[in-house]
């Protein structure tokens, strides 16, 4: 078997998984955390499309800046703690 | 020979005393396969990255060693001195005892982020290492892209770090991480910018070629000294190290955004902390220092030699400063390094285009 595919194989389901969780879960964070794992899903992907620049374009600016600022603006916004007080 | 040939030796031997019992068992087929180049070249890269893990591992130790002797002689004690020599079995002893802790997670956090975060940040952090080349020899990616890869690597801390906190169902966990991901907001700008001048002079963003540069030349940091310094100041906010340790202040928030992480997690974060804290001296190494280069040693103790000494200046500059405050660290992010970082791309481009270097 061709070791590319294979190893394409695995991170494409891993992608493709954690896009329908990110509609599926139940908590927005969670939500959150699934959407920066398909983004890596998809800059592995991309490096396997020998695309290195988009990759590691794609990690530092949806990986490093947007998920933390989704999570900025979700945690800022009025939620409950899990079984805690309102902050 | 360089790093994938020496790997690759050891790996066609071992395979090759493998294949040769495989075959005398009789599984002719698979003592075949074994020895085919697909499983070789996989073989031989996964232990090129066990190789450069376990010097990255010890290189973080020594650190956390150096941080602990000096920084005592910075507070006019001794530091560690009782478990091996000069103390330097100390952390492997304090590593096994965090080993050796009881698992606890708190009843009430979200299993789910408490568990992952420190995942995610052991995770990109020994991926660091793996990034940095100690010389043109010992590496094992030499990516075009290799120095924004690293910044990208790192930029993903700060969002396991919000995970972390929020995941803790705590306030101070949840403080540190609100102030991590507003320390990023700040630092992540002007650090990035005060690459630019040594990209602009060099032409590439692979680390070979940077290095390359700047022995034809000279060191970057002559030509570049704005830039460094303001690399410099925000490396040390990338790595959370003292002045800017916001997100940790133990003073305020006891233990900052892992207050509720014990046990093994807890020792494998802080190694976590050092490994990074080698990465951002060996990047500043590599773009302003002449990374490898110097003569008789070779090039990579002269490599290690410089990282220890960038270290030593982050230990001492954690002995002399105080923390900053958050309103604080946004003002110097935005009002005084963003207008430096710009006034040393000028200085890169005027270099650059009078054909000085």
């Amino acid at each position: 078997m061709e070791w590319d595919l294979l190893f394409f194989l695995i991170f494409a389901i891993i992608t493709v998984a954690a896009a329908v969780f990110v509609i599926a879960s139940k908590e927005i964070v969670h939500s959150v955390m699934y959407l920066a794992l398909t983004f890596i899903g998809v800059a592995i992907i991309f490096f396997f499309l020998s695309a290195e620049y988009v990759a590691i374009i794609q990690i530092l600016i949806y990986v490093g800046a947007v998920s933390v600022l989704m999570l900025f603006g979700i945690m800022l916004t009025k939620r409950r703690l899990t079984g805690g007080e309102r902050i | 020979m360089d790093l994938y040939g020496f790997t690759e030796g050891i790996v066609r031997w071992l395979v090759g005393i493998i294949s040769y019992f495989v075959d005398w068992l009789g599984f002719h087929g698979f003592a075949g396969w074994i020895e085919s180049p697909g499983v070789i070249q996989f073989l031989t890269i996964f232990g090129e990255a066990l190789i450069v893990f376990i010097v990255g591992f010890l290189i973080a130790i020594t650190m956390i060693w150096q941080e602990r002797k000096t920084l005592g002689r910075l507070m006019d004690r001794r530091g560690a001195m009782v478990v091996g020599p000069a103390g330097y079995f100390q952390n492997i002893a304090d590593g096994l005892k965090t080993f050796l802790k009881e698992i606890i997670i708190p009843e009430k956090a979200d299993k789910k982020g408490y568990n992952w975060a420190p995942v995610i940040i052991i995770g990109s952090s020994v991926l660091l290492i793996g990034l940095i080349p100690m010389s043109d020899r010992f590496f094992i990616c030499d990516l075009d892209g290799g120095l924004i890869f690293i910044f990208a690597v790192f930029s993903i801390t700060p969002f396991a770090i919000l995970i972390g906190g929020w995941a803790s169902n705590n306030k101070y966990s949840l403080i540190g991480g609100m102030r991590s991901a507003a320390q990023l907001i700040s630092y992540e700008v002007p650090l990035l910018l005060s690459l630019v001048g040594v990209v602009i002079l060099t032409g590439s963003l692979n680390l070979g070629e940077i290095v390359r540069a700047q022995q034809e030349s000279i060191w970057f940091v002559i030509p570049q000294f704005i830039g460094f310094i303001v690399f410099l100041i925000t490396i040390v906010a990338e790595v959370e190290r003292i002045p800017f340790d916001l997100p940790e202040a133990e003073a305020e928030l006891v233990e900052g955004w892992w207050t509720e992480y014990g046990g093994m997690r807890f020792g494998l974060i802080m190694l976590a902390e050092y490994i990074r804290g080698y990465a951002g001296a060996a990047v500043a190494v590599l773009l302003f220092l002449g990374g490898w280069s110097g003569p008789f040693l070779p090039p990579e103790i002269w490599f290690l030699i410089k990282v220890f000494i960038v270290f030593f200046v982050f230990i001492w500059i954690r002995g002399s400063l105080t923390r900053v405050r958050i309103d604080q660290i946004l003002n110097i992010g935005w009002k005084r390094l963003i207008p430096l970082s710009m006034v040393n791309i000028v200085i890169a481009v005027i270099i650059k285009s009078m054909g000085w270097l």
